[in-house]
């Protein structure tokens, strides 16, 4: 609950600071390519952390094919569940705003 | 996309072939600090987009699609690949409501057994990592939204930063909110599991 409060906290601070103009323009003008240079060196971080760690690389080698196979079908089942709920959204919203129309 | 792949890649090969003690010992706190400082960015994008609360109002409650979108895929997916794996139905469920989220499923089902405990880590570890490198994709064919699902619980946090720069910030603040739902979601679902299908 700490690191939650700790996350809305920085948003909230990131987007204040910018309203109240407190950023200077060429921090402005570069957040995406600062958000690019943090990303990929947080990126590696995680990689490192994945590669020290022996429980992984151990278990990778006996239950790598089980472990991918639900990584897998859970991706892709989430994508399709929810490209589904907002297709059959979008219906019933286009139909109640035709109704309220007529 | 490219620069997302050598970036993990790298990572791992270095961790794995040259330790650095330095690193090793302060991985977590670089990664927390990191993650701080992408989000602090995150904000600002917020913050620098105009129209993003009037976006975000038509929205209104489909926002809750998404989360519920990510709960009903991963238990179908899990339920189906517990077919595919022979690994027990039960167990293949009490897996996928991980959603992502690796050390609380690995934690709560290790105290079943090790193996399921290692089962569940690796696959919510490798989940992570196949969202890190599909949501660029997902994003551009699919849909914005769409992406924000693969990532699971995780949304909210380490994959934040790559789901703000492959869609929209009006999409990422959608993003950190299903993170949220789904976070809190996480450890009654695993439990739900383990209660319904007698696994404890």
């Amino acid at each position: 609950m700490r690191q939650i409060i700790l996350y809305v906290f920085i948003l909230i601070l990131g987007a204040t600071l910018v309203k109240k103009n407190l950023i200077p323009s060429f921090i402005k003008k570069r957040l995406s390519i600062l958000q690019t240079i943090s990303l990929f060196i947080l990126l590696g971080t995680m990689g490192y952390k994945i590669g020290i760690n022996e429980t992984i690389i151990r278990n990778f080698k006996n239950i790598g094919f089980q472990a991918s196979i639900f990584a897998i079908l859970t991706c892709i089942f989430s994508v399709l569940i929810t490209f589904i709920l907002f297709k059959i959204s979008k219906i019933f919203f286009e139909k109640s705003t035709v109704k309220k129309r007529g | 996309m490219l620069g997302i792949i050598i970036s993990i890649i790298s990572g791992g090969l270095l961790g794995y072939f040259f330790q650095n003690d330095y690193l090793t010992k302060n991985s977590d706190s670089l990664v927390s600090g990191g993650l701080c400082l992408l989000l602090l960015f995150v904000g600002m994008d917020i913050g620098n987009n105009q129209s993003l609360f009037s976006k975000l109002s038509k929205f209104g409650k489909k926002i809750w699609l998404l989360p519920i979108g990510t709960i009903i895929g991963s238990f179908l997916g899990g339920y189906i690949a517990s077919y595919i794996t022979k690994v027990h139905l039960g167990e293949g469920i009490a897996i996928s409501m991980g959603l992502g989220w690796y050390s609380l499923s690995a934690i709560e089902l290790s105290k079943i057994s090790a193996e399921l405990g290692s089962l569940a880590f690796l696959t919510n570890v490798i989940r992570e990592v196949l969202a890190i490198l599909t949501i660029p994709l997902v994003a551009k064919y699919i849909g914005h939204l769409e992406s924000v699902s693969v990532a699971g619980a995780t949304s909210m946090d380490t994959l934040l930063p790559i789901i703000n720069k492959s869609t929209s910030p009006d999409v990422a603040v959608i993003a950190f909110f299903s993170g949220i739902t789904l976070s809190t979601a996480v450890p009654f679902l695993v439990t739900a599991a383990i209660t319904f299908f007698h696994l404890g």
